[in-house]
C-alpha cells in the first residue's frame, strides 16, 4: 500500500477523510474554515502505473496554469484549474502530479477563490513538505 | 418596457433604461442570488471595472454578492449575479488568463509612464530608452502580444489595479513605480490569478491575504 505523509503545519487536520475517487483529504483545521462552495484543503491520491495523460477538462474548467516542478524529491507537473459553477462559485485545484514508486501521485490544493489569498499560502507550504513512499 | 429575468442564470436582461428603473427601485425579481446581486448593485461596496477588452466590463459588489454589468445585443444591458468568488471566477474567464511561457530574467523594466500608449500601440520598444537587452526581451514580448488587460477596483479602502501585458511569450504585469514610471515585470499565470484573488481584499472586501 502507497504511503504518503507531510507537516500540517497546524493548516490542515491530520486525519484525513477519504472521497468517493480514493483520494484522501485533509480538511482546513476547524478555526480556518469559512463558508465556501468546496471543501478547502489538500488531498492526495495514488493510482497505478505512470501517468498517461491530463484529463480534459470540461466546459466549466478553466486550466490556468501548468509549470514543471519538483515535489517530494521528483519531477513533477503542476497545473492550477479554476471550476466554475456558474456564477454561485469559483473553485481553485492547484495540483502536483509526479511518478514516484511506480505510482502517480496527485496533491492537490483545494479552497475558494475568494479565500484563496488567505488559504494559497499555506496550502502550498503544506504540500511542499510531502512525502511518499512506495 | 420590461426586463426578462433568467432564473437559472441569475441574470436579468433589458433596455439600459429599464434596468436602470430595477436598479432605482426596491424590487427583487428571480432567484435569491439575483435578489442578493441586486442588492449588492443598488449599495455597492466596491466597483470593479475591466478594460483592454473589446468591450469593457463593470461589476458592482457588497460583501455577499455582486452583479456583472453586460451589454446585450441592441443597446441592452443585462446584470449577471454572482457570489464574491463567483465574480472573480468570471473576471478571470474574461480576461483569457491561461498557461503562458516564464519570461527570464524576472526582472522588472522600467519605462517612463508617458511612452506605455505608444509602447503597446506601436508593439515596439525601440523608443523607450532601454538597454540592448532590455529592448530585445520587451520588444519580442511586444511582438507576440495578445491583450493587454486591466482590473481596477474601487472600495472603502481606496483604489487597486492589476494590469497584463498578455502575449504568447509570457504575461508581464503593468505597476507604478516611483518618478512617473512603470515597472514591466515577467510574471506568471498563476502569480496573476493570486493577484486578482487579492482585488477584493485590497480595498477592504474580502478576506485580508
Amino acid at each position: 500500500m502507497a504511503t504518503y505523509r507531510f507537516d500540517p503545519l497546524g493548516i490542515v487536520e491530520t486525519e484525513p477523510v477519504v472521497l468517493d475517487d480514493g483520494s484522501t483529504l485533509h480538511e482546513l483545521v476547524h478555526e480556518l474554515r469559512a463558508p465556501g462552495a468546496s471543501r478547502a484543503g489538500v488531498s492526495v491520491r495514488a493510482d497505478p502505473g505512470p501517468e498517461a495523460s491530463v484529463a480534459a477538462l470540461g466546459p466549466d474548467e478553466l486550466l490556468i496554469d501548468v509549470e514543471p516542478a519538483e515535489l517530494a524529491g521528483a519531477p513533477a507537473v503542476r497545473t492550477l484549474v479554476l471550476v466554475q459553477l456558474g456564477g454561485v462559485a469559483t473553485v481553485v485545484l492547484e495540483q502536483w502530479r509526479l511518478d514516484a514508486g511506480g505510482r502517480r501521485w496527485t496533491a492537490t490544493a483545494t479552497g475558494d477563490l475568494a479565500l484563496w489569498p488567505r488559504l494559497a499560502p499555506g496550502l502550498r507550504a503544506v504540500i511542499a513538505t510531502l512525502e511518499v513512499e512506495p | 418596457m420590461s426586463v426578462v429575468v433568467d432564473p437559472g442564470r441569475a441574470e436579468v436582461r433589458g433596455p439600459a433604461q429599464a434596468i436602470r428603473a430595477l436598479l432605482d427601485g426596491t424590487e427583487e425579481p428571480g432567484p435569491p442570488l439575483l435578489a442578493a446581486g441586486l442588492r449588492a448593485a443598488r449599495s455597492p461596496l466596491v466597483r470593479f471595472r475591466v478594460t483592454g477588452l473589446p468591450q469593457a466590463l463593470e461589476a458592482l459588489a457588497d460583501a455577499h454578492a455582486a452583479v456583472l454589468v453586460l451589454p446585450v445585443e441592441d443597446g441592452g444591458t443585462a446584470l449577471r449575479a454572482c457570489t464574491p468568488s463567483g465574480l472573480l471566477g468570471l473576471l478571470v474567464r474574461a480576461v483569457g488568463l491561461c498557461p503562458r511561457p516564464r519570461a527570464r530574467p524576472a526582472e522588472p523594466i522600467l519605462v517612463a509612464a508617458d511612452a506605455m500608449a505608444a509602447l503597446v500601440n506601436e508593439r515596439s520598444a525601440a523608443h523607450a530608452g532601454l538597454d540592448e537587452a532590455q529592448e530585445t526581451l520587451l520588444g519580442e514580448h511586444l511582438d507576440a502580444l495578445v491583450a493587454h488587460w486591466r482590473i481596477e477596483v474601487h472600495g472603502p479602502d481606496g483604489g487597486w489595479y492589476v494590469e497584463v501585458l498578455d502575449g504568447e511569450r509570457g504575461l508581464w504585469t503593468v505597476e507604478d513605480a516611483p518618478d512617473r514610471r512603470l515597472a514591466l515585470t515577467p510574471s506568471g499565470a498563476t502569480a496573476v490569478l493570486d493577484e486578482i484573488a487579492a482585488l477584493p481584499g485590497h480595498v477592504g472586501l474580502g478576506p485580508p491575504a
